[in-house]
C-alpha cells in the first residue's frame, strides 16, 4: 500500500510545471491596459486577453525559455521589455525552480507623435504636402538616419499627424508639389522646394525633432514658393530597356535620401515639369529595378537640360577564398555589401567563388561573407577602389575587383550571462566591441539578456574584445569607433579563443547616462 | 486669395498654332490680369484648393474684366470611439456620394479615410452633394492600417455602421454636404464577437493579383484579408455574424470573379471554395422591320442618296458598379453585317444596353421574356438568352413647350413610354426661342403611350424610378403617339427643391 502511494506520488511529481503571469501596463503612465492580446512563444497556447486590471497568466508550463508578446489597438505589436519601438530586442522569460516568473510588469511602449501645420510665407495652409520623417541613430560623426521612414500628407488646413513613432530624434522633410498642392502642376509657375524642419532648404541647417514615448511633438513648417521649371534630358546609355525610369532625389540631412518624383524614360528621353529651384541628384534605374547611374544637378530660375549615363556606376567583380573547412559546406557562399544609407548588393558566388555586380552606387560599404553562419574576413584586396578598416569605398565609376580571404572555421557563438554583483539580470544590452580595428562594424555583437541573465553573441571571430552590459541605449548608439574610444576604460577585456565551450560573464557597465 | 487662371487666345485669327494657355496668380484681393495685344475672346479657368474649379467663357470684349466666382467645397469630420469613449485608431471611414445618372440614383465608389491615433477622420474638397457615411472596420493588411497598428488576433470587431447608427444603408441618414461648410459626424462603435472565414480560390495559380472581399448586397464590408497567391488559400478576418456574399477576384490580365454564399453564426466558417470565372458571353441580334417610311425624315438624315450608316456598336452600362471589384467598363460590342453582336466575358451584374439608330426607332429589346429596354438585364453565371433588338421605321414626333422655366433657363424633357416596370425614357432639351417660349422636339419615337415631364436642366430628377416620378404626376402630360404620328404637348416644369 505504501509502495503504491509512493509510486503515485512519483508519477504526479514527475514534471513540475510553472506559471508566467503579470500585468500589462502603459510603460509611460504605468496604467494597466485592457483588451491586450498577450501571446506566449515557445508553447502551444492560445493568446489571452487582458481585462480592465491588465492581468495575464499562463499556467502549466514546463521549465524552459519563453517569449512574451502583446498586441493592442493603439500600440505597435511588441515583446517583453522590448528595447525600443525601433529596436527589436527583448527579454526571454526562463521558467524553472529558482526563477521568478510571476507578477511580471509587461510595459508597452506607447508611440510618440509628430504633428504640425505647414503654411506658406503668406500664412496660407499648404494642403497635400508630403511630410517624411527619418529617425536619427548613432553618435557623433556616426549620426545618420535609419533607412525606413514614416510619412503623412497635410490636409486642407495644412495639418499633418504621424503617430506610432519610436522615441528619439527625427529629421523632417517637407517634400512634394503633389497634385493636391498644385492643381495644375505642369503649368504652375511656382512650387515649394524640398524644405527641412523648421523651414530651411539647406540640409546642414536642418533641426531635429525630439520625440518622447507617448507624447506629441509639434513641428510646424513654413515653405517659401520658388520658380518651378522643366527638367529634361537624355540617357546616354545604349541598349536601354523599356521600363527604365529616372527619378529626382535629394540628399537630405544625415544621409536621408528621398526620391521626390520619377518618370519613365521613353526612347532614351525624359522630362519633368514643375521642378522648384534646388540642388538634386538625378538617378537612373533600369528595368530590373537596379540603379545604374546618377548625376548631380542644380535648378535655378530657367528650364534645365541634364543628361545622365556618361559615367555609369562601377562594375564590381568579387572573389572569395575560403580557409578551413566550413561547418555548413552545402550552404552557398554569399557576399553582402551594404551601406548605412540602405544601399546593398547581395551576390551568391558561383562554384569558382566568383560573382559580379553590374552597377554599384558610389559609397562606403561594409563587407559580410556568409556560408550559413557569417565567416571571419581575414583580408580584403581591392583594385579600382580603396578601403579603410574593412570598409570599402566604391568610386563614382570604373571597374573594381574585390578579393576576400575568409576563415570558415574559427567564428563561434559565444554564450554568456549578465551579472549585477553576483546576481544574473535580464533586460540588459550585452555588447561586444573589438579592441582594435574599431571602424569595422562587422566585428561588433550584441544581444539583450533574458530573465536568467543569459545571452548569445553569434559567430564571433577569435580575437581581443571589450565586453559591456548597458542598461540604456540602442546598439547603434555604441557601434561607433568614437564612442568606443570613450568607453574603453569601462569595458571588460576578453579574448575570444574559438573554443566552442567558452562562456563569459559580463558585469553591468556603470554609465552615467545614455552616451 | 491665390488662384491660377488660364487664358487661351480664342478669337484671334492670326496665329495658326493651338492657343497657348497663359497663367496668372491672383493678388490679395483676388484680382488677376493679362495684357493682350488686341481685343480677343478667352476661356478663363480658375483653380484654388478648397473650391470647385471655376470656368468662364468671354466672347469678345475683355476690357470690363471677367469675374469668376468659385463654389467652396465642403468638409466632413468626426471622431470614432468605442463604448468606453476611447478613440479607435485605424478604422476605415467610407464616404459614398450619391449622384444621379441617367435618371437613376447611383452610388459613386467610396472614398476612404482612416482614423488617426486620436480616432479622428476628415474628408475635404467635397463637391456639394448628398453622401452616406459608413464605418467599415479595420481594412488593409492585418498588421497595420493607416499608420495605426491593428490587432491581428482579435476576436472582436466592429460591424459596419452607417451614420448615425444604422445597420444598413436603407435606414441610414443621407447627409447633405453644403458648399463651404463643415459637417461633424461622430461615431460610437460597439465591438461584437468576430470570426474568420477560411477557404480557397480554386486554380489560383492561373490568375494574377488575387483579391477577396465580403459583400453585403452590392456594398463591400470592410475586412482584413490575407491570401496565399500560390495556393489560393485565403482568410477573412473581423467577420461579425451575418449573411454575406464572398467575392474572390483577379485583376491581372483579364478580370475574373467568383462568388460564394457564406453564413457566419457562432464559429469560424471554413472550407469555402470559390471558382473564378472571366464572365459569360452575351449574344444579341438586331432585326430591321418595315413600317411605313417617314420619307421627309429620311431625306433629312441621309441627303444626296447616301446609304444609311451601319449600326454603331452596342453599349452595355453596369447599373450597380459597386458589385464589381474593378473599375472600368465593358467595351462596346460591334455589330456585324447580319446584325449580330457579342459582349465577351461579361461579369455578373445588371446592365442597361444602348444603341444609336438612324431613321429607325427601337421597338423592343428582349432577352426571352425580359423587357431589356425598360428593366435592364441581369447577367449571371450562365449566358442569358440572346438579346433580340427590333428596329422599325415610321417613328412619330412629339414637340412642345415647357412652361414655368425662368427666362433664359434651359429645360430637360423626359418622354417616358409605358413599357415594362419603369418605362422607357427619351431625354431631350428645351430651349427658349426668340418668341420667349421654351420649345423642344423629338423624332423617331416608338408609337405608344407617353408621359412627358420637364424640369430646369441641372436639377436632379430620378426619372427611372416610377415611385419618385409619382410625386410629380401633377406635372405630367399624357400623349398617345401613332406610327408616323406627330403630337403637340405643353408641360409645366417640375419645381424641385432649390440646390
Amino acid at each position: 500500500m505504501i509502495a503504491h502511494l509512493l509510486l503515485l506520488a512519483w508519477f504526479f511529481q514527475a514534471d513540475p510545471t510553472y506559471t508566467i503571469s503579470g500585468t500589462v501596463v502603459n510603460r509611460v503612465t504605468g496604467k494597466p491596459l485592457n483588451a491586450t492580446h498577450v501571446g506566449l512563444a515557445g508553447a502551444r497556447v492560445d493568446p489571452v486577453v487582458t481585462g480592465p486590471d491588465g492581468r495575464f497568466e499562463f499556467t502549466g508550463l514546463k521549465a524552459g525559455k519563453y517569449g512574451l508578446n502583446a498586441e493592442r489597438a493603439g500600440f505597435a505589436r511588441q515583446s517583453y521589455r522590448q528595447r525600443s519601438l525601433a529596436v527589436n530586442l527583448s527579454t526571454g522569460i526562463v521558467t524553472g525552480e529558482h526563477e521568478s516568473t510571476e507578477n511580471l510588469v509587461f510595459g508597452l511602449i506607447p508611440g510618440g507623435v509628430i504633428a504640425g501645420t505647414v503654411t506658406d510665407t503668406r500664412g496660407n495652409p499648404v494642403p497635400g504636402m508630403r511630410v517624411l520623417a527619418y529617425r536619427v541613430t548613432g553618435f557623433g560623426a556616426e549620426r545618420h538616419v535609419e533607412t525606413g521612414f514614416h510619412y503623412a500628407v497635410t490636409d486642407d488646413r495644412g495639418e499633418y499627424r504621424m503617430p506610432g513613432l519610436a522615441a528619439g530624434s527625427w529629421v523632417l522633410t517637407y517634400t512634394g508639389w503633389t497634385t493636391q498642392t498644385a492643381p495644375l502642376p505642369s503649368v504652375m509657375p511656382e512650387a515649394f522646394p524640398i524644405t527641412y524642419f523648421p523651414g530651411t532648404t539647406d540640409p546642414a541647417r536642418a533641426a531635429t525633432v525630439n520625440v518622447e514615448a507617448g507624447k506629441e511633438a509639434r513641428a510646424d513648417g513654413v515653405l517659401t514658393a520658388v520658380t518651378a521649371v522643366k527638367v529634361s534630358g537624355e540617357v546616354l546609355l545604349p541598349n536601354l530597356n523599356a521600363g527604365s525610369f529616372v527619378d529626382i532625389t535629394t540628399a537630405g540631412p544625415l544621409g536621408s535620401q528621398s526620391g521626390i518624383v520619377k518618370t519613365q524614360v521613353t526612347g532614351n528621353r525624359f522630362i519633368f515639369a514643375g521642378i522648384p529651384a534646388g540642388h538634386y541628384i538625378l538617378m537612373l534605374t533600369d528595368d530590373q529595378n537596379r540603379r545604374t547611374a546618377r548625376r548631380a544637378f542644380d535648378v535655378g530660375s530657367s528650364d534645365v537640360t541634364v543628361n545622365i549615363g556618361e559615367t555609369p556606376f562601377a562594375r564590381v567583380s568579387e572573389k572569395v577564398e575560403i580557409r578551413g573547412t566550413p561547418r555548413s559546406p552545402s550552404n552557398p557562399t554569399i557576399v553582402r555589401l551594404y551601406s548605412r544609407e540602405g544601399m546593398q548588393a547581395v551576390r551568391t558566388l558561383d562554384d569558382d567563388g566568383r560573382a559580379s555586380i553590374a552597377a554599384l552606387q558610389p559609397g562606403q560599404y561594409q563587407v559580410l561573407v556568409t556560408k550559413g553562419p557569417p565567416l571571419t574576413v581575414l583580408s580584403l584586396t581591392l583594385q579600382g577602389a580603396t578601403q579603410s578598416g574593412g570598409v570599402v569605398n566604391i568610386p563614382e565609376t570604373g571597374d573594381v575587383s574585390l578579393t576576400i580571404v575568409a576563415d570558415a572555421t574559427s567564428a563561434r557563438d559565444v554564450a554568456g550571462r549578465v551579472l549585477r554583483g553576483e546576481k544574473p539580470e535580464g533586460g540588459l544590452l550585452a555588447f561586444l566591441a573589438p579592441s582594435k580595428n574599431l571602424e569595422n562594424v562587422t566585428l561588433y555583437r550584441f544581444d539583450q539578456s533574458d530573465s536568467d541573465g543569459t545571452f548569445t553573441w553569434r559567430a564571433v571571430p577569435p580575437g581581443d574584445y571589450l565586453m559591456f552590459a548597458f542598461e540604456n541605449g540602442e546598439p547603434e548608439d555604441y557601434t561607433s569607433a568614437e564612442v568606443m574610444r570613450g568607453l574603453a576604460a569601462k569595458g571588460q577585456k576578453i579574448t575570444i579563443t574559438g573554443d566552442a565551450k567558452q562562456t563569459v560573464a559580463v558585469r553591468v557597465t556603470a554609465v552615467d547616462s545614455k552616451q | 486669395m491665390q488662384s491660377q487662371v488660364e487664358q487661351d487666345g480664342g478669337g484671334n485669327p492670326k496665329p495658326p498654332a493651338a492657343p497657348v494657355p497663359r497663367r496668372a496668380i491672383t493678388d490679395e484681393s483676388g484680382k488677376y490680369s493679362f495684357t493682350v495685344p488686341e481685343p480677343m475672346g478667352a476661356i478663363i479657368q480658375v483653380s484654388h484648393s478648397g473650391y470647385l474649379n471655376g470656368f468662364k467663357q468671354a466672347l469678345k470684349d475683355l476690357a470690363q474684366g471677367i469675374n469668376v466666382s468659385l463654389v467652396p467645397t465642403g468638409v466632413i469630420e468626426g471622431r470614432v470611439v468605442n463604448g468606453d469613449g476611447d478613440p479607435l485608431p485605424g478604422v476605415s471611414v467610407e464616404m459614398i456620394q450619391v449622384q444621379m445618372q441617367d435618371g437613376r440614383k447611383m452610388l459613386r465608389p467610396p472614398q476612404t479615410a482612416h482614423t488617426n491615433d486620436l480616432g479622428e477622420y476628415r474628408f475635404w474638397n467635397i463637391t456639394p452633394s448628398s453622401v452616406y457615411l459608413k464605418m467599415a472596420g479595420y481594412q488593409g493588411t492585418y498588421t497595420g492600417v493607416g499608420g495605426a497598428p491593428a490587432v491581428a488576433n482579435s476576436s472582436e470587431a466592429f460591424p459596419t455602421v452607417y451614420y448615425p447608427a444604422a445597420a444598413d444603408r436603407e435606414s441610414a441618414t443621407l447627409l447633405k454636404v453644403p458648399a463651404g461648410q463643415t459637417l461633424r459626424a461622430d461615431f460610437s462603435l460597439t465591438a461584437h464577437k468576430s470570426f474568420r472565414i477560411r477557404g480557397v480560390i480554386q486554380d489560383a495559380g492561373s490568375y494574377k493579383n488575387l483579391g477577396v472581399r465580403l459583400m453585403n448586397g452590392e456594398e463591400a464590408v470592410g475586412n482584413r484579408v490575407s491570401i496565399n497567391s500560390t495556393s489560393g488559400a485565403f482568410q477573412v478576418y473581423d467577420v461579425t455574424p451575418g449573411t454575406y456574399t464572398l467575392q474572390a477576384f483577379s485583376r491581372g490580365g483579364s478580370v475574373a470573379l467568383g462568388e460564394a454564399h457564406v453564413v457566419v453564426d457562432a464559429e469560424d466558417a471554413t472550407g469555402v471554395k470559390v471558382a473564378l470565372s472571366t464572365g459569360v458571353d452575351v449574344h444579341g441580334v438586331i432585326e430591321h422591320l418595315g413600317g411605313e417610311q417617314d420619307s421627309a425624315n429620311q431625306r433629312r438624315l441621309f441627303p444626296n442618296g447616301r446609304p444609311a450608316p451601319a449600326i454603331q456598336p452596342v453599349q452595355a452600362i453596369l447599373l450597380e458598379p459597386g458589385r464589381i471589384p474593378v473599375t472600368g467598363t465593358q467595351p462596346p460590342a460591334p455589330v456585324d453585317a447580319d446584325g449580330h453582336f457579342t459582349f465577351k466575358e461579361m461579369l455578373p451584374g445588371k446592365y442597361d444596353f444602348k444603341l444609336n439608330t438612324f431613321g429607325e426607332y427601337i421597338e423592343s429589346m428582349r432577352s426571352g421574356t425580359i423587357d431589356v429596354l425598360a428593366d435592364g438585364l441581369e447577367v449571371g453565371s450562365a449566358s442569358p438568352e440572346e438579346i433580340r433588338v427590333t428596329l422599325r421605321r415610321g417613328g412619330g414626333r412629339i414637340q412642345g413647350v415647357v412652361t414655368g422655366l425662368r427666362p433664359g433657363e434651359q429645360g430637360t424633357v423626359a418622354l417616358i413610354r409605358a413599357s415594362g416596370l419603369s418605362g422607357i425614357p427619351t431625354i431631350v432639351q428645351a430651349f427658349f426661342d426668340p418668341g420667349g417660349e421654351a420649345r423642344f422636339f423629338s423624332g423617331n419615337l416608338a408609337p405608344g403611350e407617353y408621359q412627358v415631364y420637364a424640369w430646369p436642366t441641372g436639377q436632379e430628377v430620378e426619372y427611372r424610378n416610377p415611385q419618385a416620378l409619382r410625386a410629380f404626376s401633377g406635372n405630367a402630360a399624357a400623349v398617345s403617339l401613332h406610327e408616323n404620328g406627330e403630337e403637340q404637348v405643353s408641360v409645366k416644369a417640375i419645381a424641385t427643391e432649390a440646390q
